[in-house]
């Protein structure tokens, strides 16, 4: 059970902070930039092995001298998380039509007020989508959480995992299903979610 | 009349492409005036300069004595209607229109009736609660004109309006763009690269090519004395012949053919200009040559006649005396309705 409340901090949180740096990060991408070579960058975490990753943020963490525990596990998956909802939030401003914003100005809208009135609306259910991704993502990650976290809070994966070496007990059945459950609903309202945008 | 909104020496450079060359334009209150020229003119240009969407390098644009240039575009008296029309597509017909009123901070009652009033006027009231993708071409088009004259602007910039539509709601939407500039009292500035639109519509027309006006007139004026051979070409159809001037005659690939009075000397190159409907047929003629093909133009036809020349020679014909194609055509005309140009 401690597990599962870690695993859904994490997961939580991770959310909120990928979709919060991931849309500005495709915003100013989409707008700012020009060479292709940053957007490379950005995306790097998605395909990056899990492996190398985890090393190399365990690495970064023991050189800062950080403690290790959720807070770490929360840094280190919105990281790879955000790149998701980067790339998806990405696309979807490459399809809408740059000319709202500029109506939106020349109707006597401020910059910022365009920002949330049109931009943001337009890109909405990217943002869900890319979010709900980024939950289920970290939601069920081992390799980066199992290296990044503390051993005094850990996820459920972890938690699962060390069960599973005494022996598969109907009870990691059960966790796994709840796990597989929750991410196969999230995954189904993310696809929802999308196609219900798109017609309108 | 005094003018209005007035542009001197508006330069713009992108790079390589001179999109804007020191152009001057002068436009009074309430005209209807078109920015005509082939694509990459630099007239969309100079009227997102106008809307505050685009700066210029240098020049001066002032709105009835007032510079607009510093004024930032969500605070000037101007209002763009988009080629896309961008309508918000997450917002319904009545919350677009209400859109810039919105942000006026106007009363709720005031917003509702002249939102209620200018649906009215571009008859969409039962449509207001639509999204734009429910609409028709058509429809998009008069939102998006309603969310723009909704503001009471002291100019309306169209840029192509009725590019997207088909022929025939395009020419219904001419007339109706005519009558509300007309209701409206509010200067229309339209962008267009369609000859027949410009001359349709406007009361003066500004041809640009290559960044820089080459002449500004009304639509009569521009076609019945262009300045230049770009023009000639441009506006109308025309049979151009370049040449060199002897006297009354031109010279023009081995042939002469009669000139009206000219201030050019002889001996200088020159264009002739020949409209279609200046030419007639008959039994005898100044050129003569084989009838290639003729084309139905709903009222007359246009002929295609090779009469030895580079170019096919078009002449318009009245339907009933179209002769059968690969006869023979004398081609006859008063060298007076002829223009004669002067070519660099």
């Amino acid at each position: 059970m401690e597990g599962f409340k870690n695993t859904l901090i994490v997961a939580i949180a991770t959310t909120i902070i990928s979709i919060v740096l991931g849309t500005l990060l495709a915003i100013g991408l989409a707008r700012y930039q020009k060479s292709s070579g940053l957007e490379a960058v950005a995306l790097t975490p998605a395909i990056f092995p899990d492996l190398a990753l985890a090393i190399g943020l365990l690495a970064l963490f023991t050189s800062l001298h950080l403690t290790l525990g959720l807070h770490s596990v929360i840094i280190s998956h919105a990281l790879f998380c955000m790149a998701f909802v980067t790339a998806i939030v990405r696309g979807r401003l490459s399809q809408i039509d740059s000319s709202l914003e500029e109506a939106a100005q020349d109707l006597g809208d401020t910059p910022v007020g365009t920002f949330f009135r049109i931009t943001l609306p337009s890109i909405k259910p990217a943002i869900i989508a890319g979010g709900l991704l980024a939950f289920t993502l970290s939601l069920d990650e081992f390799v980066i959480a199992f290296f990044t976290d503390g051993p005094s809070t850990p996820t459920l994966p972890i938690v699962i995992y060390s069960m599973v070496r005494f022996g598969v007990s109907p009870e990691i059945n059960a966790l796994a299903t709840v796990v597989l459950l929750i991410s196969a609903l999230i995954v189904t309202i993310a696809q929802r979610n999308v196609k219900v945008q798109d017609q309108i | 009349m005094s003018s209005f909104l007035n542009i001197a020496g508006a330069s713009k450079r992108y790079g390589d492409v001179q999109a804007l060359n020191n152009v001057s334009i002068e436009i009074r209150e309430n005209e209807f005036f078109a920015l005509l020229g082939p694509s990459g003119c630099g007239k969309t240009t100079l009227l997102r300069a106008l809307a505050g969407l685009e700066s210029l390098d240098s020049g001066v644009v002032t709105l009835a004595n007032d510079d607009l240039l510093s004024v930032p575009a969500n605070k000037r008296p101007v209002n763009l209607m988009f080629q896309s029309y961008a309508l918000f597509p997450h917002l319904n017909v009545y919350d677009n229109v209400a859109y810039g009123l919105r942000r006026e901070k106007l009363d709720k009652a005031e917003i509702d009736q002249r939102v209620h009033d200018v649906l009215k006027t571009v008859a969409l009231i039962d449509q207001k609660d639509r999204r734009p993708s429910q609409l028709s071409g058509g429809q998009k088009q008069r939102v998006a004109l309603a969310r723009a004259i909704v503001k009471r602007p002291k100019i309306l910039l169209l840029d192509e309006p009725l590019s997207a539509l088909d022929k025939k709601v395009r020419s219904e939407m001419q007339l109706e763009l005519k009558r509300l500039q007309h209701e409206a009292g509010i200067t229309f500035i339209i962008v267009t690269h369609d000859q027949e639109e410009a001359m349709s519509i406007a009361d003066r027309i500004a041809l640009m090519d290559k960044g820089e006006v080459v002449q500004i007139a009304t639509p009569v004026e521009m076609y019945s004395a262009p300045k230049t051979k770009f023009v000639a070409d441009f506006i109308g159809t025309s049979n151009l012949f370049a040449g060199t001037l002897g006297a009354g005659v031109i010279t023009t690939q081995g042939k002469t053919l009669p000139t009206p009075a000219t201030s050019i000397s002889a001996g200088s190159k020159a264009v002739l200009v020949l409209r279609p409907e200046d030419i007639s047929l008959g039994a005898t003629g100044t050129i003569s040559g084989k009838l290639v093909s003729s084309n139905f133009y709903g009222g007359s036809s246009l002929l295609f006649v090779d009469c030895g020349f580079d170019q096919l020679i078009k002449v318009s014909c009245a339907l009933n005396q179209v002769p059968p194609v690969g006869s023979t055509c004398h081609l006859s005309w008063n060298a007076a309705d002829s223009i004669l140009l002067a070519d660099s």
